[in-house]
């Protein structure tokens, strides 16, 4: 008898249908707050994702996603700025920038390259590095980024940053995004080239003598998560509308590590309850940073609860669960972007069963 | 087979959760003003597909308007957001307290935006569609306030900016964004003028923190108001405040300097403040100081010390002044029991009764977002503790600037004036 | 001339305040091949006990010995709570908690004394100016310089002369070994790390002595700062810590002094730069023997 949860009209239904009722119904019925809320939890869901890739699935320990975020931000902004806008807001911009204005979405492909591109010209040298070398030269990429956008201020004007962007990152346009950004990290993970990488994440030495060239494998595998953080930035941009080199510091940094290791850091599906809890969480527990009342009961004003909150669940997630909610399993994924998901809707009962027989 | 179970459940768990968090946060976070019950209704009432704005505004007309606070109360503007939101909230019970805006409670929402762009954004979202506000105040750094007027421009409702001094707030989010307080061009070249006519520099050096909007314009604007009063500026310095403690550099640059410069400006915040002119004065630089109301703050005298004498900076309000600013400094004392930390106290108390004098004036009765906005766009005379108000030419009010100094441990005030600044200089 | 002097004062002082972060750091790696994110928050921990205690009127020596004694208890509770349960969970998960650890411990102190800035008062005598030819240095460097100098003698007496050392160099030589022989490597991590954070407790002390204000985020930077200077000097070596944490503050004081303003802003990513070239040419830093955890 097969499970009810390998049934592929289950599947369906929990992965596919639901979660779009879910997003129609925001879309449709809830005001712009929610909408927000919502968009922050899918651009949260592909940097979480592009960590993941790298930290879980390839075993590179980055920090750096939040440098490849400020880099997408950065150059998406500048790429669907109004001209004049950029001419009168930053000083000094040279006029080849100033003049291009490119559609959204090839802005945010540019973005995501740009990402790349930097990563791997920085992947070439640092990622010989290892362990907590390159935790702190990741760590790095992060505040040299920072002190980049802040000093040179003819193009990113600087600490001021830059303001002014349409609001292109709506919820059909972000959760389409996402979905695509999903699914072709899903789909390198599953590939050969991804058994490379968890393979060698596993055992280095095993994969290499399988002829796994281990620095190709790290630098694409980087290249590609600094891509993802890239079009996450960029759609962060336009949804914020404002944006400073101060966004993408330290804080940014560990709540994306919060959101990539509360999930399950080696599994995608990780992604999306790990940026649930983040995005949420402080929404949830913001009365308690301005007192007040929670469902009735009376709470004292303590600064900073969340960070308190998270650091102590951080702590115990460590010690209890090492994988995170989701280990290695990738369950919403492989329902989601699986084909026979979907073919299996047509065939009758027992080709599933002759299926499962073979 | 029980684990595959639990990784299945685990999976409805999730998009459960992230259905129920989303219908319920609305629930959660209550405001202070409002009880847990009363916000419930008003999500209840936005989730109607109907047009929330206008279902919000609707309520509100019978009820008084609903005043948004949105403050950087954790994180580095704390330090101006707290006594700002603070000296708000002191004017609001007093307004209710003596029955309102035109006789009706006001209603007051307010958030911690955590110093954090991405809060005050979507912060401010929330105060204007799920807590129907129809005007927001407080905002935070000049940065988060480009940002959350932003939001609030495109949803029509005017933004009241108490820290922020940014002069080209109206140019970079439009025509609903307001300050209180008066711009950076004003402070910086009051201080300017200051130096030069009252201290008789005609020297200065400059040191930037790079790091915020605030610091840089602050510099530009008391650099080029310097020089068009005669000054020479011998050179400036900048510093990132990334965990920068140590002025050294700097310091040798100015005494390297062929002529030491009558005067130094600090273009810096409080939290830098004491380190940097303790650094200078223990370098043997004993010149006077000057800086604008970032350094407004008395712990900076009780930090540096003795250092901080013949440090000189801009600032909003005389405390010491009698009549409605001395009532304030009693009311406040009272209900706090501290003294203001600095002017950005009288600068939210402003705020209230900027709204107050607004809608009671110019509103007739309309508490839309639009009437409102154009309200107090048509303030022109409005007498606070921080002095006059009018926004006739322009969303940033030209007022008077007020220049103190530390002296032994306290802020003395000195004198106030009111600059003048040829047009080419604002840009 | 002057400038150049007045510069290397200040390379001397920075140099002894990374010196000492840098060395706790190399010793706690040494033994348990962690690097401890959190290191440079016990600096702040140590500023803020003792800001509490002279507040509470205790005389200044005494407040001074009671902070470290704090700090040296909180990292000995941090290391049994958070590290040792994950001690054979591998690279990445002491990493992660050592973050965690260090914005925890970053949070409990803004939810309690607040984001804002405050002031340590150190008697007078440590701040008296005094003034050599040209020059004015305050008696806190003098200080700075003598609470490393006799930091690292002790240490290098308490590695070479007592049992609690040499059970520590055994176990940072041949780990394995040294759990043959019986060591007690549980005793050895505590003392690793209150070693460690006493001299992290010192640094912060004299840090905040010689710069008067101080916020709970004033350990993070330097933490990474000290960590790359231990790094340059070669991981777990402590004259290779002491070495670097020189090195690095030449570079940094040189450089923000001698190269004109729109270059010497780019200070921090010039630091960064010189942590990648050193791990490029020289993996295990300048004095470091091949490391011992690969």
């Amino acid at each position: 008898m097969e499970k009810i949860k390998d049934k592929a009209i289950f599947k369906f239904i929990t992965v596919v249908v639901i979660p779009l009722l879910i997003l129609i119904v925001i879309e449709t019925k809830m005001n712009d707050y929610y909408k927000t809320v919502v968009i922050l939890l899918f651009i949260n869901v592909i940097l979480a994702a592009a960590t993941n890739f790298t930290n879980g699935i390839t075993g590179i320990f980055s920090l750096g996603t939040a440098s490849f975020m400020a880099i997408g931000a950065y150059v998406g902004s500048l790429l669907t700025l109004p001209p004049d806008m950029k001419c009168s807001r930053i000083q000094g911009i040279p006029a080849f920038i100033a003049e291009i204005k490119l559609p959204f979405f090839a802005a945010l492909l540019i973005s995501g390259l740009f990402a790349a591109v930097f990563a791997g010209i920085i992947g070439i040298p640092i990622l010989r590095a290892k362990g907590h070398y390159l935790a702190v030269i990741t760590l790095g990429t992060v505040i040299v980024v920072k002190s980049l956008l802040d000093n040179l201020t003819s193009i990113t004007n600087g600490s001021r940053g830059i303001s002014g962007m349409e609001g292109y990152s709506t919820l059909p346009v972000t959760v389409l995004v996402t979905v695509l950004s999903l699914y072709v990290m899903y789909r390198i993970k599953t590939s050969s080239l991804g058994r490379g990488m968890i393979a060698l994440k596993n055992d280095e030495d095993a994969a290499e003598s399988l002829g796994i060239s281990r620095f190709r494998v790290r630098l694409f595998s980087f290249m590609i998560s600094a891509f993802f953080a890239g079009i996450g930035g960029c759609l962060w941009a336009h949804l914020q509308r404002s944006i400073a080199p101060s966004m993408f510091y330290l804080t940014e940094t560990f709540m994306i590590l919060e959101m990539s290791v509360l999930g399950g850091m080696e599994s995608l599906s990780g992604a999306i309850p790990g940026a649930a809890i983040i995005t949420f969480f402080p929404y949830l527990l913001s009365d308690f940073s301005t007192g007040g009342e929670i469902f009735g009961i009376k709470v004292p004003k303590i600064n900073g609860i969340t960070n308190i909150v998270m650091s102590v669940l951080f702590i115990l997630v460590m010690i209890f669960r090492k994988g995170g909610i989701f280990r290695e399993n990738d369950y919403i994924f492989d329902a989601m972007f699986s084909p026979d998901t979907y073919s299996g809707l047509f065939k009758k009962e027992h080709d599933d069963v002759l299926k499962k027989d073979v | 087979m029980k684990k595959r179970i639990v990784t299945y459940l685990r999976g409805v768990l999730t998009i459960a959760l992230a259905a129920a968090v989303l219908t319920g946060c609305g629930a959660a976070n209550s405001g202070s003003a409002q009880t847990a019950s009363a916000v419930v209704d008003s999500a209840a009432e936005d989730s109607a597909p109907a047009d929330s704005q206008d279902s919000a505004a609707d309520a509100s007309s019978e009820d008084g308007i609903t005043i948004g606070g949105l403050w950087g109360l954790t994180g580095f503007i704390a330090d101006y957001e707290i006594p700002g939101s603070e000296g708000f909230e002191l004017a609001l019970e007093e307004i209710n307290a003596a029955g309102g805006i035109d006789g009706k409670q006001v209603n007051y929402v307010s958030y911690d935006a955590q110093s954090d762009v991405s809060q005050a954004t979507s912060l401010t979202t929330k105060l204007v569609e799920v807590d129907g506000a129809n005007v927001i105040v407080g905002l935070g750094d000049p940065n988060a306030a480009i940002a959350a007027g932003t939001v609030a421009q495109d949803h029509g409702v005017p933004s009241l900016a108490t820290t922020s001094t940014l002069p080209y707030t109206q140019d970079r989010v439009g025509d609903t964004a307001f300050l209180v307080p008066y711009g950076d061009n004003i402070q910086a070249a009051a201080v300017a003028e200051y130096a030069y006519n009252e201290l008789g520099a005609k020297t200065a050096y400059v040191v930037t923190d790079t790091t915020d909007e605030y610091t840089l314009s602050l510099s530009k604007f008391f650099q080029s108001h310097f020089i068009a009063l005669g000054g020479e500026v011998f050179g400036e310095s900048t510093y990132d405040d990334n965990g920068y403690t140590d002025f050294s550099a700097s310091i040798q640059k100015v005494k390297a300097l062929p002529e030491s410069p009558d005067v130094l400006f600090f273009a810096s915040f409080t939290d830098q403040g004491p380190t940097i002119i303790k650094q200078y004065r223990d370098a043997g630089l004993d010149q006077p100081i000057l800086s604008g109301d970032g350094l407004d703050s008395t712990e900076i005298a009780e930090i540096a010390g003795e250092a901080a004498n013949n440090v000189y900076f801009s600032t909003h309000v005389d405390y010491t002044e009698s009549g409605d600013v001395s009532k304030f400094y009693e009311a406040y004392n009272k209900k706090y029991g501290k003294e203001p930390l600095n002017a950005f106290a009288a600068l939210g108390y402003d705020a209230a009764y900027l709204i107050k004098y607004a809608v009671e004036n110019y509103a007739n009765g309309d508490y839309s977002s639009e009437s409102i906005r154009d309200a107090i766009a048509k303030v022109t005379d409005f007498k606070g503790l921080t002095g006059t108000i009018d926004y006739s030419s322009g969303n940033v009010p030209n007022k008077t600037v007020f220049i103190c100094r530390f002296n032994d441990g306290k802020k003395e005030n000195l004198t106030s004036l009111v600059p003048e600044i040829s047009a080419d200089e604002n840009n | 001339m002057n400038f150049f002097i007045a510069e290397i004062i200040n390379a001397i002082k920075l140099g002894s305040i990374y010196a000492l972060i840098a060395i706790g750091y190399s010793i706690v790696y040494s033994i348990l091949g962690l690097i401890n994110f959190a290191h440079g928050d016990l600096m702040m921990v140590a500023v803020y006990s003792l800001w509490v205690l002279m507040n509470l009127k205790i005389p200044f020596a005494l407040a001074v010995i009671l902070a470290v004694i704090i700090t040296m208890l909180l990292a000995i509770i941090t290391e049994r709570v958070a590290y040792r349960p994950l001690l054979n969970n591998g690279e990445e998960t002491l990493i992660i908690t050592s973050l965690a650890v260090s914005i925890l411990l970053q949070s409990i102190s803004q939810a309690v004394f607040g984001i804002d800035n405050k002031a340590l008062k150190v008697p007078v005598f440590f701040t008296k100016r005094i003034q050599i030819a040209d020059f004015t240095v305050s008696v806190m460097n003098f200080v700075i310089l003598a609470v490393t100098i006799v930091s690292v003698i002790v240490l290098a007496f308490i590695l070479k002369k007592t049992r609690i050392g040499l059970a520590m160099r055994a176990i940072k030589d041949n780990s394995l070994a040294a759990d043959f022989m019986g060591i007690n490597r549980k005793a050895v991590i505590v003392a690793a790390f209150g070693i460690g954070s006493a001299l992290a407790a010192l640094a912060g002390i004299t840090y905040t002595g010689e710069y008067v204000s101080f916020d709970p985020q004033m350990g993070f930077m330097l933490g990474i700062k000290a960590f790359i200077a231990a790094v340059i000097g070669g991981l777990g070596s402590i004259t290779g810590a002491a070495l670097g944490a020189f090195v690095l503050a030449f570079l940094e004081i040189f450089f923000a002094g001698y190269l004109p303003d729109s270059i010497a802003s780019y200070q921090t990513v010039f630091v960064f730069l010189i942590l990648i070239l050193v791990l490029l040419v020289r993996p295990d830093g300048l004095l470091g023997k091949n490391a011992k955890r690969s």
